[in-house]
C-alpha cells in the first residue's frame, strides 16, 4: 500500500523531478552536471550505491553486465553514492577495487537521492534524456542470492523504454541497504 | 514471597523479542533491527512472516524477597518447553503488527512428586512503528514506538488443576505495554535499546482483588552482522515491577525483578527462510533479581518470510 507521501512523490517523479543542478564529483575525477550527462544518452540508469552494502556487492556483476549490454543501445549506467560519508577518494577506490566500468557520482548531501525519492541502495532509476523518470525500483527481485529465474526488473524496464513503450512495472521494490544520509 | 510458577509471561516475550530480533539481514545499515516488542520482527524489506519458536528452559533457582539468590533445592526439578506460533505483517511501510500464540509444557518434580502439565498460554498482540529507520541518518538513531497487549487466554495459577501447578499457562489478566526503541548501525555493528512500561489489569482470585505493580523493562543489545547476513548479538534485559496491591492495600515486599543475559544468532537459510536462536540465562547472582525464578534457556526459531 502506498502512503500519501509516496503517492505525491510518484506523481512528482512522473511529471519530472527537480534534479540538482550543481556538478557532482565522481570516482573518475571528472565533474558531472546531471542535465548535460542525461542529455548525452538516450537513457541514463542511476544505481544508488552503498559502500558496505552486501546486497550492492552481490549485484556488482549483474550491473556491470547490464551496463555493457545496453551501452550500444544508448543507455549509460552511473552509480551514485548518496551516503553521508561519501567522498570522491572513496568512490575512486571502490570503483577500482570493484572493477566498475562506470563512474560513481558523489552525492554526499543526498540531494539526488532525495529528489528521486530513493532510500535504499541498489535502487535503480531510469531517466530520459530530458530528466523524466521512466522506472524506479530494484535491479531485480533478489537480495544476496541471485536467482537466474528472478525477474530482472531493470532490464525489462530498459527493454520496454528502448522499444518506445513503458515498463510493465514502473515502480518496484529495491531490496538493498538503507542509505545513511546526513 | 515465594516465586510463582513460571507460566508464559509477557516479559519473556519481550526478552525473546530482542534476542530473536531479526539479526538476519542486519548486515550494514541494510536491515538493522534488534529490539522489538514482537518476537518476530520483520526485517527491512519483509512484508510478512510466520515462525515457530521452540524454547526449552530449566529452573536453576530463584531470587528471594531480599534479592538473595537461592539455588533450587536438591531433588527439585523444573523443565519447561514453550512453543510459540508467531506471525507478523507490515502496514503503511513503517508499521508492523505481530501476533504470538504460545503453548507450554512443564515438568516439575518436588519432594518426590513429579508432574507434567501444559496448555495454551497467553496470546500477545503487538505493534511497532519506526519513525526513523536505523541507519538512515548518520546523526539520528532509529526510533520506534512499541505497543503490546497480552490477553489472559492461558490458565492462571488459581485455575490450575494439578497439585504442582504445571498446567498453569497464563498470568490471569490483561497486560498492556508501551515503550520505545532506539537503534543504530555502524557498518557491520549494531546496537539497540528498548524501554517499556507494562501494566496489568486487576484480577479477582477468590475474595482477593490483585493488581500487579507497574513493570519497567530495559533491554540493550549489541552485535555484529556478517556479509552473509548471519549475525551474532549479546543482550541484557532487566525488569523491575513495583509491589502488588491486594484488595487495595500494598503487599509490601511483593515487587519483582529479574536480570537476563543472552547470546543470540541468526542464520539465513535462503532468501525466504532463516533460523534464529539464543541462549539465555537469568543471572544467578544476588541483587540482580527479586521474587523471581531463575532459568537457563535455549530458543530456536524457524522463520518463513515474504518480501
Amino acid at each position: 500500500m502506498m502512503t500519501m507521501p509516496a503517492v505525491l512523490l510518484a506523481l512528482s517523479l512522473a511529471a519530472g523531478p527537480e534534479l540538482p543542478t550543481t556538478p557532482f564529483a565522481a570516482s573518475d575525477g571528472k565533474a558531472y552536471v546531471l542535465k548535460d550527462t542525461l542529455a548525452a544518452s538516450r537513457f541514463t540508469v542511476l544505481v544508488f550505491f552503498a559502500h558496505t552494502c552486501p546486497i550492492m556487492r552481490a549485484h556488482d556483476a549483474r550491473v556491470i553486465a547490464l551496463a555493457q549490454k545496453y551501452a550500444e543501445k544508448g543507455v549509460r549506467v552511473l552509480l551514485v553514492d548518496s551516503e553521508a560519508d561519501a567522498t570522491a577518494e572513496r568512490a575512486a577506490k571502490d570503483a577500482a577495487e570493484r572493477h566498475y566500468p562506470f563512474p560513481i557520482l558523489v552525492d554526499a548531501d543526498g540531494a539526488l537521492a532525495h529528489a528521486l525519492g530513493v532510500r535504499f541502495a541498489t535502487t535503480a532509476v531510469v531517466l530520459e534524456a530530458g530528466g523524466k523518470v521512466r522506472y524506479r525500483g530494484g535491479i531485480d527481485a533478489d537480495k544476496q542470492r541471485l536467482r537466474p529465474e528472478s525477474p530482472f526488473y531493470l532490464a525489462d524496464a530498459l527493454d520496454a523504454v528502448l522499444a518506445g513503450g513503458s515498463p510493465k512495472e514502473s515502480e518496484t521494490k529495491a531490496l538493498g541497504c538503507v542509505l545513511r544520509f546526513k | 514471597m515465594t516465586p510463582r510458577p513460571s507460566p508464559f509471561r509477557f516479559r519473556e516475550l519481550l526478552a525473546a523479542a530482542v534476542l530473536l530480533a531479526p539479526a538476519a539481514a542486519l548486515a550494514q545499515a541494510c536491515c538493522t533491527g534488534a529490539s522489538a516488542l514482537a518476537p518476530a520482527r520483520l526485517t527491512l524489506h519483509e512484508d510478512a512472516l510466520v515462525g515457530v519458536q521452540l524454547s526449552p528452559a530449566a529452573l536453576v533457582g530463584s531470587w528471594d524477597g531480599a534479592r538473595a539468590f537461592v539455588p533450587s533445592p536438591a531433588g527439585a526439578t523444573e523443565l519447561r518447553l514453550q512453543e510459540v506460533l508467531v506471525g507478523s505483517i507490515r502496514f503503511l511501510s513503517r508499521g508492523q503488527a505481530t501476533a504470538a500464540v504460545p503453548f507450554l509444557e512443564t515438568y516439575r518434580r518436588l519432594g518426590g512428586l513429579g508432574e507434567f502439565g501444559g496448555g495454551f498460554g497467553d496470546v500477545v498482540l503487538s505493534g511497532r512503528w519506526d519513525f526513523v529507520q536505523a541507519g538512515e541518518s548518520a546523526r539520528i538513531p532509529g526510533l520506534a514506538a512499541v505497543l503490546g497487549v497480552q490477553f489472559p487466554t492461558g490458565r492462571p495459577p488459581e485455575s490450575a488443576h494439578l497439585p504442582l501447578g504445571t498446567d498453569t499457562t497464563g498470568a490471569g489478566s490483561f497486560q498492556f505495554s508501551a515503550g520505545f526503541a532506539v537503534e543504530q548501525s555502524w557498518a557491520h555493528w549494531f546496537a539497540t535499546g528498548t524501554a517499556l512500561l507494562t501494566q496489568a489489569t486487576p484480577r479477582k482470585v477468590g475474595s482477593i482483588t490483585e493488581l500487579l505493580g507497574l513493570q519497567v523493562t530495559v533491554i540493550g543489545a549489541a552485535g555484529y552482522a556478517f556479509d552473509t547476513e548471519a549475525a551474532l548479538a549479546v543482550t541484557v534485559a532487566y525488569t523491575d515491577s513495583g509491589d502488588a496491591w491486594l484488595n487495595g492495600a500494598v503487599a509490601k515486599g511483593s515487587g519483582r525483578a529479574r536480570t537476563t543475559l543472552g547470546v543470540s544468532g541468526a542464520l539465513p537459510l535462503s532468501e525466504d527462510w532463516r533460523l534464529q536462536g539464543s541462549l539465555t540465562t537469568d543471572v544467578p547472582a544476588p541483587f540482580l533479581g527479586r521474587n523471581e525464578p531463575t532459568n537457563v534457556g535455549l530458543t530456536l526459531m524457524i522463520v518463513r518470510s515474504w518480501t
